[in-house]
């Protein structure tokens, strides 16, 4: 009989830990704008896109990179050190830099429920200013809606958030 | 790869209409000396995009080093490493020395050719584009690349021989005496062409270190119809300035000369 309890008891944790480390996935959708910056100098901005997990930022996942070049990928200050410097498979997300516009990216993200995440974006351009925005996402009540405030190398965010279909 | 970039590069700026290679800058370790006999300074000088980060070193076999009493002294040997070049300098005169690193001229040529229109580009001067272009290219411009960065250096109380106009192409000149700039001081500065002044020349001006903060400080301003700008520093410790100008050439060889001058200043704490 105890020992049928332990089990019982033994189960039930194991369900309660499955539950709550169930991976779900979302639609994230992040729309924002590269500013039109009138400089003779002007060189199109390096961007990063991406998820970490919070305190545990080696969970990450990158949703977009546009770059050209290695040589100042570096230059994505957080996105290098977190992400870029350990996972060199950036392929399927990256891409070449955009002229200044408004611009949307849809991506599907896997996260576990339970956990917190941020959100970071940044920009940074040649002979001009970087600039590092983040949001904390939650997962819990979702469709759900987060602005964020122009920064001087990347315009205002809107993020969205629903659950895959 | 490496020249297509360059290529690419040249031509995002052309569309910029503002050609600009790798910014130049030369700094030494000290902008004020107090010995009475001389004292050696050291320079860096490279060609990078932050200030005053390496990046390209350049040749000094061109560098000009002009004395308080107007001569010109002579660079004995100096390092050219990959990123920076180095050299030092006996500063041996009372007064204000200038130390200019110029960059060789280059030429470009650019054109449009084909149905349509499209903008090509090739590194080439009037002469060398003339056996080389399409016959039907249209458009032609051929552009001399003419840079040059400078600091002053003074021993003991400053002078002015050399900051005095050269009264010959494209010249930026403190007028403010650039070893007497101090924080919250309005310091002046003169845009010429041939000596005589210039208005509405875009000038700008960034304080040391943007590699390591996020905005990059710059202050963008413009000459009056004096050929003057003036800006009152907030910050101390060595400051980038440029200016840029183009114009008709005045050779055989280019249409236009893309003229740019880069001076390195330090500003001292009240």
């Amino acid at each position: 009989m105890k020992i049928i309890n332990l089990l019982v008891i033994c189960f039930s944790l194991l369900v309660l830990s499955i539950s709550s480390s169930a991976v779900l996935a979302e639609v994230i959708e992040i729309s924002f704008e590269l500013p039109d910056i009138n400089t003779g100098k002007y060189q199109r901005p390096f961007v990063a896109i991406w998820i970490e997990e919070k305190n545990n930022s080696k969970s990450n996942q990158t949703l977009a990179l546009w770059y050209d070049g290695n040589k100042w990928l570096k230059d994505l200050r957080r996105w290098w050190r977190k992400v870029g410097r350990y996972h060199q498979q950036i392929d399927s997300i990256s891409g070449a830099t955009k002229p200044a516009g408004r611009y949307a990216i849809k991506q599907t993200v896997t996260l576990e429920k339970g956990k917190k995440y941020i959100l970071y974006i940044e920009a940074v351009r040649e002979h001009g200013n970087r600039t590092l925005l983040k949001a904390p996402v939650s997962f819990t009540d979702i469709p759900t809606e987060i602005s964020l405030k122009a920064g001087q190398e990347i315009g205002p965010i809107t993020i969205k958030l629903k659950e895959a279909p | 790869m490496k020249r297509v970039h360059t290529i690419f590069f040249v031509l995002c700026c052309l569309c910029a209409n503002n050609a600009q290679s790798h910014p130049i800058w030369i700094l030494p370790d000290m902008f004020n000396v107090s010995t009475e006999v001389g004292e050696w300074v050291t320079f860096d000088v490279s060609g990078s995009h932050t200030v005053f980060g390496y990046d390209k070193s350049i040749s000094l076999d061109d560098l000009k080093i002009l004395s308080p009493d107007g001569d010109k002294n002579y660079l004995g040997s100096y390092f050219k490493g990959h990123r920076r070049s180095v050299f030092d300098h006996y500063i041996e005169q009372a007064g204000t020395y200038r130390f200019s690193v110029t960059k060789p001229p280059y030429w470009y040529t650019v054109y449009k050719s084909g149905r349509r229109d499209t903008e090509r580009f090739m590194w080439a001067n009037k002469v060398e584009a003339q056996a080389r272009l399409p016959k039907k290219a249209r458009e032609v411009r051929s552009v001399l690349m003419d840079m040059e960065a400078s600091v002053y250096v003074t021993k003991g109380a400053p002078s002015t021989t050399v900051l005095e106009s050269r009264n010959r192409g494209f010249e930026f000149i403190p007028v403010t005496h650039p070893n007497d700039l101090v924080v919250g001081e309005t310091a002046s500065f003169k845009v010429t062409l041939d000596g005589k002044p210039l208005k509405d020349i875009n000038i700008e001006f960034t304080p040391d270190g943007t590699r390591y903060r996020d905005d990059r400080l710059i202050q963008n301003l413009k000459t009056d119809s004096k050929g003057l700008v003036s800006i009152t520093p907030e910050r101390f410790g060595p400051w980038y300035a440029s200016a840029n100008h183009t114009f008709p050439a005045k050779n055989i060889l280019a249409d236009e000369t893309y003229s740019v001058r880069f001076i390195t200043f330090e500003v001292l704490p009240e």
